[in-house]
């Protein structure tokens, strides 16, 4: 591995974490073929509203029409705070263009010259309102990606939560030279565990906040006990973790459909979607939780002796257990780990959909084992760092809410993901200087 | 390193760059008829696999034509890859949704979320079963009615005699559920007015087909050891109804057993005109796009929507698939 020949810091931290240059140059390029024209919203839509229609000679009388979103109710506080006393907002309609048609047919049979009609973009398209005759004041539209409006942001960062979370578990899996493949079919047995006690033990959808708690925890240590098997059988009898794994991901799925009776578990209460869908300080309470467990286990994996034995372990089996690395304990514990992580990734899937199902999670160990390999983990052990993971995680969720905002159709996404994953490796290897043009002419000739 | 990493970065700059300024110049080109833009329509498939769906979605975008622009995605039937799409697509200001949800009840979520960013929902073939959201319109094939015309169907092909008969269910789907029950409502009122022990129709067994042709073949093979006499087999769809026929060919029943489909797929109606499968309760996908699209633009045009509309289903039998146009010349 070639060090930096400067010793700054961002030497370090670019050889350290030289993918975070891709996500950057990914995120410009969907910065740029996204840019469309945007209006505010809320309060400051009803503001910029008013301020045109104060702008107006004559008094006017005139309707807002919206349609019902959440924000969309605040925009008519905004235009009353702000309009002149000599404008009159006749009515104001949130709703859908029904209910627009008849605001507007109301206001005209009841005598009132309706001359302009506050709408929104989308409510602008409405026919009722487009063949209105009168003016249609819109807030004014600035121009700005679609990719980095804020709900945007925080939707990227919503969707890999499961996916990081659980990337944090498979890092260290990998690191000690193993992977699990179990981890998708144990979203959702956490899922339908969870579901289940919620139903059958809690009360469904009347179910309180401390039974909600013990169903979560049940479906965590229900993967906890898998993370341990599989540690088990990997540390006793030194089988090869990929056919553990593998075993496990089958056996894993049938239980979950077992106990799930192949329905959809729905009888979860609405307090249960605060995991999953719940903000704070305008960002999900998931990706807060993501962002803690990074922290802890990037301290865990650099300053703590646990962390040093995962890498020795991975690095060297032999040298780590003959310099006294209780190599099996290791194995184990990371396993357990990566079960748990797992286990809680499942519940907050079953959070955000409010249900549970024996499907969920299909293929997602694929996407968790892509997030850490392109965060520049070897498969080979060893070597790894737990923010890398981060951001192989970003790097896969912009690249899919990406595609999906360019409209690209998603078996071409398929394409597409997959040739950014072999590309951010090559790019990784080649950076570290562990491509040599020797290797890749014996491929040919030797 | 990092004149190295810089000239890389220059480098990926370049064709990005040169995009950009193509899109966004497309772009402006679009905005100078800010006016009248066109509407934008999102449609969710469960699956882009089955042609049922993308039938759905093209007569959907037909009838729907040049005012609006259509976004179609697939969701490979998984529910959690279909409510980031929905998430995508509220970033993405469409002005409607058409889902057809991948499960009935975890399309809540993403609906909530449509319906608090102010975006009309519509919904087709599988129904929101959470109670939460509002829907502006449902377009569905009654499954139930379908279930029953199977029903008559496997009455018919067994001309009046009984014997024993396997159902390929596919607990999953809501609507398969509704498909089997129609089935065997009408199997069971046959079974109590006929006195006749011999024109008794007994379900021997129900087994899950994955609504797939391979797993269905399995299964029926199965069956076929333990259940050799079998008379007759409803299997919930196309798929399944041809894994069925290719495990009974191979095990060279095919004048004893006769198979009831469900959906009328083009391949499904094929194996009607070959005599393969015996009749299928065909849906309308067609006709299910084309319903939510005129519902759609009712919708902004501001009229009044209903909120569910059931499309029955109707019996297809092999003289329907010799004179089927879209039927010729294929094989």
């Amino acid at each position: 591995m070639s060090k930096p020949k400067n010793n700054s810091r961002l030497g370090y931290f670019l050889n350290d974490y030289g993918m975070i240059v891709v996500l950057l140059v990914l995120m410009v390029v969907l910065s740029l073929v996204t840019i469309a024209r945007q209006q505010p919203t809320g309060a400051s839509a009803g503001k910029n509203i008013a301020k045109q229609i104060n702008a107006l000679k004559d008094p006017t009388e005139f309707l807002l029409i919206t349609p019902q979103g959440k924000l969309d109710f605040e925009i008519a506080q905004g235009i009353q705070q702000h309009i002149d006393q000599r404008h009159t907002l006749v009515n104001s309609v949130h709703g859908g263009p029904r209910e627009a048609n008849l605001a507007i047919r109301a206001a005209r049979e009841a005598g009132k010259k309706i001359t302009v009609i506050a709408c929104t973009s989308a409510s602008a398209k409405w026919d009722p309102v487009k063949n209105a005759e009168a003016k249609k004041i819109i807030p004014s539209s600035y121009i700005w990606p679609n990719f980095l409006m804020p709900d945007n942001l925080v939707t990227i960062a919503q969707r890999i939560t499961v996916i990081a979370i659980i990337a944090i578990g498979m890092t260290m899996v990998i690191i000690t030279a193993g992977i699990d493949l179990s981890v998708g079919s144990l979203i959702a047995l956490s899922a339908v565990v969870t579901g289940v006690l919620i139903r059958d033990c809690f009360g469904g959808k009347d179910a309180g906040t401390l039974g909600l708690w013990i169903a979560a925890i049940g479906g965590i240590a229900a993967c906890v006990v898998v993370g341990f098997s599989t540690g088990f059988l990997v540390a006793a009898f030194r089988l090869p973790p990929f056919i553990v794994t593998l075993a496990m991901m089958l056996l894993v799925r049938g239980v979950a459909n077992v106990l799930s009776q192949q329905r959809t578990i729905h009888e979860i209460p609405v307090a249960f979607d605060v995991l999953g869908k719940g903000y704070v300080l305008g960002i999900p309470i998931a990706v807060w939780l993501m962002f803690a467990l990074f922290a802890v286990a990037y301290f865990v994996m650099s300053r703590t002796t646990l962390g040093r034995q995962i890498y020795a372990v991975g690095g060297n089996e032999e040298a780590a257990r003959l310099s006294g690395v209780r190599v099996k304990r290791v194995l184990l514990i990371v396993y357990t780990i990566c079960g748990l992580l797992a286990g809680l990734g499942g519940v907050i899937v079953c959070s955000q959909l409010r249900s549970a199902k024996a499907n969920y999670g299909q293929m997602d160990e694929l996407t968790v084992i892509a997030a850490v390999v392109v965060g520049g983990t070897s498969l080979m052990g060893g070597q790894g760092k737990i923010l890398g993971t981060l951001i192989g995680a970003f790097i896969i969720g912009v690249i899919q809410n990406g595609m999906n905002l360019i409209h690209m159709d998603d078996k071409t996404q398929m394409i597409v993901l997959g040739s950014v994953i072999v590309i951010a490796v090559l790019l990784d290897r080649i950076k570290k200087g562990q491509v040599k043009w020797s290797d890749i002419k014996n491929v040919f000739t030797s | 390193m990092q004149k190295k990493l810089l000239r890389f970065l220059v480098l990926a700059l370049i064709p990005v760059v040169a995009v950009a300024c193509q899109k966004s110049s497309t772009n402006s080109d679009g905005d100078n008829s800010a006016g009248d833009a066109k509407k934008k329509v999102g449609i969710l498939l469960q699956t882009t696999e089955n042609p049922f769906f993308n039938d759905l979605a093209k007569a959907a975008e037909t009838e729907l034509g040049s005012e609006y622009q259509v976004i179609i995605f697939g969701g490979d039937k998984s529910a959690d890859k279909q409510a980031k799409q929905v998430e995508d697509l509220i970033n993405q200001k469409v002005d409607a949704l058409l889902i057809t949800p991948c499960n009935a009840n975890a399309v809540g979520a993403p609906i909530r979320a449509a319906n608090q960013a102010g975006i009309p929902v519509f919904t087709a073939d599988t129904a929101c079963l959470d109670k939460d959201v509002r829907i502006e319109a449902h377009v569905a094939t009654d499954n139930y009615a379908g279930g029953k015309l199977a029903g008559q169907a496997m009455i018919q092909a067994l001309g009046g005699k009984g014997g024993n008969i396997l159902v390929l269910d596919y607990e999953q789907a809501e609507s398969c559920q509704e498909r089997v029950r129609g089935f065997k409502e009408v199997i069971d009122a046959h079974n109590a007015d006929s006195k006749n022990q011999n024109a008794q129709i007994k379900i021997v067994s129900e087994l899950p087909s994955l609504a797939e042709e391979s797993a269905s073949r399995k299964q029926t093979k199965d069956a076929l050891k333990s259940n050799r006499d079998l008379v007759g087999i409803f299997a919930i769809n196309d798929p399944a109804a041809l894994g069925a026929v290719a495990a009974i060919e191979e095990e060279k029943l095919q004048d004893q057993i006769k198979v009831i489909g469900f959906d009328g797929q083009e391949s499904g109606k094929i194996a009607i005109r070959d005599g393969r499968i015996y009749a299928d309760p065909i849906q309308f996908p067609k006709k299910m796009g084309k319903r939510s699209a005129q519902f759609i633009k009712k919708y902004f045009a501001g009229e009044d929507v209903p909120k569910v509309e059931m499309i029955a289903p109707k019996l297809y039998y092999k003289a329907d698939a010799d004179a089927d146009p879209e039927l010729k010349n294929k094989k």
